[in-house]
């Protein structure tokens, strides 16, 4: 009698020139000992999944986040190709290979934004917005987005934490001044 | 079969050879005695990836010379030009694909495995090829 809960094949990818799929989904479990020394509470975070894909063939996977292409990976959450290999061999097919992060608690960080006025250099300008597309507030010309952006500054100062969260609320509350530079 | 039509087309290939016209070709496949001289094309292929439109294969290209009337350097010379046909990897590629019977995606050369035996001289040249249907 065939077994039934078998699969033989690549069903989880829709290359057609997939060597393999794997992933390996895990969480971390907080462990809280009660006073016998028994483990009382516990709670489970940080849940995701990791894999990789093997396959030969034309492949549109960049690093960063996008799709897995992996069925079932990643609903929910975001997910990160973390690394794409390319390969040649001299007495072979070419072949790729990507691994990928899902995080299905996670969401994506579009746009880092400094909210209110500013002053830098004792000049108030408007907002600083990192991520999307941001105003050269210098050239007064929009510059592509950035993974690392410095801006000399020549004082800094910051408040802590709950100070932003203060001014954000003064904020949503139609207060003017916020976070000084 | 895939690895039929490799053989047939490849062998065609090489009886153009004017060194090689005259030898006798056989493939694989072929079931008959080789009558020597004689230039045999025979693989074996797996699939890439567990499909049905690429393939991996070994090709032995076998040539084989009667030891009593042939010299070492004729045998040679016969094995040189199979070599030396092969080597224009693109017009090679080229020709078999223009057939339409079936797709080559590119080849290598793996090595050689001269042989001398009692009554012959047979050197074996292997190389691999990824193909496909046409």
């Amino acid at each position: 009698m065939p077994a039934n809960d078998v699969k033989f094949g690549i069903s989880r990818h829709t290359g057609t020139l997939i060597d393999s799929v794997e992933t390996d989904d895990s969480v971390q479990v907080k462990e809280l000992p009660g006073s016998n020394g028994e483990i009382a509470r516990v709670k489970p975070y940080r849940k995701m999944t990791e894999g990789s894909v093997k396959g030969h063939g034309a492949l549109a996977v960049v690093p960063g986040v996008g799709a897995s292409g992996v069925s079932g990976v990643a609903e929910t959450g975001v997910t990160v190709i973390t690394n794409v290999k390319h390969s040649e061999n001299n007495e072979d097919f070419d072949g790729w290979e990507y691994n990928l992060t899902a995080i299905e608690a996670a969401q994506i960080v579009s746009t880092l934004r400094f909210a209110g006025k500013g002053v830098l250099c004792g000049q108030p300008f408007p907002e600083i917005v990192i991520g999307s597309l941001m105003p050269d507030l210098f050239k007064r010309r929009a510059v592509w987005p950035a993974r690392k952006i410095a801006i000399e500054i020549d004082r800094v100062r910051l408040g802590l934490l709950r100070d932003f969260t203060g001014q954000k609320q003064r904020r949503d509350k139609g207060a003017g001044e916020d976070v000084p530079l | 079969m895939l690895d039929h039509v490799l053989d047939e087309l490849l062998l065609a290939h090489l009886k153009t050879v004017p060194a090689l016209a005259a030898i006798n070709g056989y493939t694989g496949q072929d079931g008959a005695d080789h009558k020597l001289p004689a230039l045999t094309v025979s693989s074996t292929s797996e699939p890439l990836a567990g499909s049905d439109t690429a393939f991996r294969g070994e090709v032995g290209i076998i040539v084989e010379s009667e030891a009593h009337d042939t010299t070492v350097a004729a045998h040679g010379e016969r094995v040189e030009a199979v070599r030396s046909a092969l080597v224009n990897r693109a017009a090679v590629i080229a020709a078999i694909n223009a057939t339409g019977r079936l797709h080559i995606y590119g080849y290598a050369p793996l090595g050689t495995e001269p042989t001398a035996g009692e009554a012959r001289f047979a050197t074996k040249l292997c190389y691999r090829f990824g193909f496909g249907p046409g």
